[in-house]
């Protein structure tokens, strides 16, 4: 028999039975659709923090540390003698390091990382706890100045002075970008956020860094970082050293006088990171990339998405027994035609592949189906999660129902090969009819 | 003196066909609970290409089961058989499957024929099992459709027809492989005299065009008088009688009366 006439008659078949057919069809929609939303579920969720680090400014950025880190293979046995001992083989980054890692072929910049916490008072405004990063005018990337909503950078104004996010001018007191500008940021150490009742004066006697807000950026177009105050070297130093302790602390203790305790370098493009990252390694240093955190994300969520299929699976395990059902019906009443059909000279394999075919198109149909319904429920879950969330006008509306491609077509996989599997016993028995008892059947 | 090789031919005596059907000592037995009820119980037969042959004898005598191991439908329980040199007890299913659909064709009591597929369909149903293409397998059973004189019906549902319609496609299908062998399980048993006649006239022709041989299971002798050369008779599952049916009506019924005597 050639394989369009089986699609032939099994429509013709599925036709003859338009209720049930409909009915079993419904039941595969309801699986997939469960299983396809519960997997798209998990895929926006890690989408959503992965997105964040897969910004142009962050996938040609590295961090050194003085300690090799796995974060792939991290153990817990790790956190023991080994552990410990990794951390007494420190290396000490300084200047000479700086220099060492400024000659690497298709280095941009290198630059001491001085991200810390500090309490921010905006003058007239609020106070609150920010970020700070120290950069060199050479770390300033087009694509940082593109995202500048007012004023701009020192190297452009002329002036020293600290560049805002946008996403944290709301806590800030300040209303839109431009009244920002011009204003006056009082840095003082992050315990200074801590003691502050509302509405009361900080204590004067604690020491601070004045400098005049010269620009804001839109903290969407630098992702993860995106939340940071930025300061050039000089006035950024000074802030810096508001945070005590705190900005000298890496792996295994405080770091000497003289020392730094990571560096961030900035790569010419993202082609030549793994380069790059590779000469850094042979000279002993450990570098992290964002890439390290998108791996330590998936690798987590392969659990979480496998853990979430699953449940939504049960809804096509019930679909299983509902064509596993219709096909043992369906073969009982059409015995003898089964037995016509042997007796003209069908081969038993031509039985079996005509009621398989059956099945699998009913998984088929359930699943194209299936995974429309789970795109609409997406669209609605996400129109929902967005109104409650509120989000901003600055930020992106949330993506948390992510049905991809290749989730689509393995959804539609996956239902096929239930349907194919639950047809297989009842194709089987049809198959190995007698045909001179299945004539005879009434 | 040079002999060409039509010279050869002619002097040679022409052989004798083989036979279509050999069958000896064909046992076919069934298990009824405790007890083996013996359907078939040693019989040799041998039927020539273009023979046409009725099988008769009471029910249960073993008639139809003798027609469903011609056609492939059971497996003998002992003996042989062999048709157009194929050896159905040696044949595994899938090849018994292919020689239903090659090498006979058959014709039920009961039409089978598939009520969701039209008539055009249901004949053209053995060419598409057989991977024959589309368009050459309608115009086959246009043909055949037309032949039987149903072509104003190709494109009703069975159910839509008579008795006597419905084996009219029956015996359409049964040629649409042009099997070598026609097997007819009681065709006009749920006809009336009139139609039974015309459907009867239909297989005759039919199968004289196709050149195949003619297997006809009845119960009654004026059928088998009237479209068959030869007669078998059987009893309990062995032959009774097997002779040539007289052409003329007189003659058959002497040996009608010759053979309720025979049976007597």
């Amino acid at each position: 028999m050639k394989r369009i006439d089986l699609i032939r008659l099994t429509l013709s078949n599925l036709r003859r039975q338009k209720l049930r057919t409909a009915l079993t069809v419904t039941g595969v929609i309801v699986g997939t659709a469960a299983v396809t939303t519960m997997v798209s579920i998990g895929i926006g969720v890690k989408r959503s923090l992965i997105a964040p680090l897969e910004q142009a400014e962050l996938l040609t950025s590295l961090t050194v540390q003085p300690v090799k880190l796995d974060l792939g293979s991290f153990s817990f046995s790790d956190l023991g003698r080994g552990g410990m001992q990794k951390l007494r083989e420190r290396k000490s980054i300084t200047d000479e390091t700086i220099a060492e890692i400024a000659a690497i072929e298709h280095v941009r910049v290198v630059y001491p990382d001085k991200n810390v916490p500090l309490s921010l008072e905006v003058e007239g405004g609020k106070i609150s706890v920010v970020g700070i990063d120290v950069i060199p005018d050479a770390a300033i990337t087009e694509g940082m100045r593109e995202a500048i909503l007012a004023g701009g950078y020192w190297d452009q104004t002329g002036r020293g002075g600290a560049v805002l996010p946008s996403s944290r001018l709301e806590d800030l007191g300040v209303a839109s970008p431009e009244e920002a500008v011009g204003r006056d940021a009082i840095f003082r150490s992050p315990g200074a956020f801590y003691e502050t009742k509302p509405g009361a004066e900080v204590s004067e006697n604690r020491r601070r860094v004045t400098v005049p807000i010269i620009g804001v950026y839109e903290s969407q177009a630098l992702g993860l970082a995106g939340t940071r105050v930025l300061l050039p070297p000089g006035v950024g130093d000074d802030a810096a050293e508001l945070a005590g302790p705190i900005g000298k602390m890496t792996f295994g203790g405080p770091v000497k006088d003289g020392e730094y305790r990571a560096l961030s370098v900035k790569v010419t493009d993202f082609e030549h990171l793994d380069e790059v990252r590779a000469a850094i390694d042979d000279k002993g240093y450990g570098t992290m990339t964002a890439g390290d955190l998108i791996g330590v994300i998936d690798t987590v969520f392969i659990g979480i998405e496998a853990a979430l299929g699953l449940i939504g699976s049960v809804g096509l395990i019930v679909a299983f027994f509902g064509i596993a059902n219709t096909m043992v019906m369906a073969v009982l009443e059409r015995t003898r035609e089964i037995g016509t059909l042997k007796a003209l000279g069908a081969r038993d394999r031509d039985v079996r592949r005509l009621f398989v075919m059956e099945a699998a198109t009913i998984g088929f149909l359930g699943g194209l189906l299936g995974v429309g319904v789970s795109k609409l429920l997406g669209a609605l879950g996400d129109l929902i999660a967005n109104a409650f969330f509120a989000r901003g006008e600055n930020q992106t509306p949330l993506d948390l129902f992510q049905i991809s491609t290749p989730l689509a077509l393995g959804a539609v996989a996956f239902a096929v090969v239930t349907a194919v599997i639950a047809g297989a016993y009842p194709a089987w028995r049809a198959s190995r009819l007698d045909p001179v008892v299945a004539l005879r059947h009434e | 003196m040079t002999e060409s090789p039509e010279a050869a031919n002619q002097s040679a005596a022409p052989p004798t066909p083989p036979p279509l059907v050999v069958a000896s000592g064909l046992r076919r037995d069934y298990q009824v609970g405790q007890s083996t009820v013996h359907a078939l119980a040693g019989i040799d037969v041998t039927i020539a290409a273009s023979e046409a042959v009725a099988i008769v004898g009471r029910s249960g005598s073993g008639k139809s089961t003798l027609l469903n191991v011609l056609g492939g439908l059971e497996r003998p329980s002992a003996g042989s058989i062999t048709v157009a040199g194929h050896d159905l007890g040696c044949l595994s299913r899938d090849e018994l499957a292919v020689y239903r659909l090659r090498t006979v064709g058959f014709v039920f009591q009961s039409f089978h024929l598939v009520p969701h597929l039209s008539v055009l369909e249901n004949v053209a149903l053995p060419m598409m099992i057989a991977g024959v293409g589309w368009l050459a397998r309608r115009r086959r059973a246009k043909e055949l459709l037309e032949r039987t004189g149903l072509s104003e019906r190709m494109r009703h549902r069975p159910t839509e027809l008579s008795g006597g319609e419905r084996q009219r496609v029956a015996v359409a299908r049964a040629l649409a492989n042009e099997p070598k062998l026609l097997l007819a399980d009681e065709p006009t048993g749920n006809l009336d005299t009139k139609t039974a006649g015309e459907i009867m006239g239909l297989i005759r022709e039919e199968r004289t065009r196709a050149g195949a041989a003619l297997v006809l299971v009845t119960h009654e002798r004026d059928v088998a008088h009237e479209n068959a050369e030869r007669m078998i008779e059987l009893q309990d599952g062995a032959v009774l009688s097997d002779r040539p049916t007289a052409p003329s009506g007189e003659v058959a019924e002497q040996a009608d009366a010759a053979g309720a005597e025979e049976a007597a």
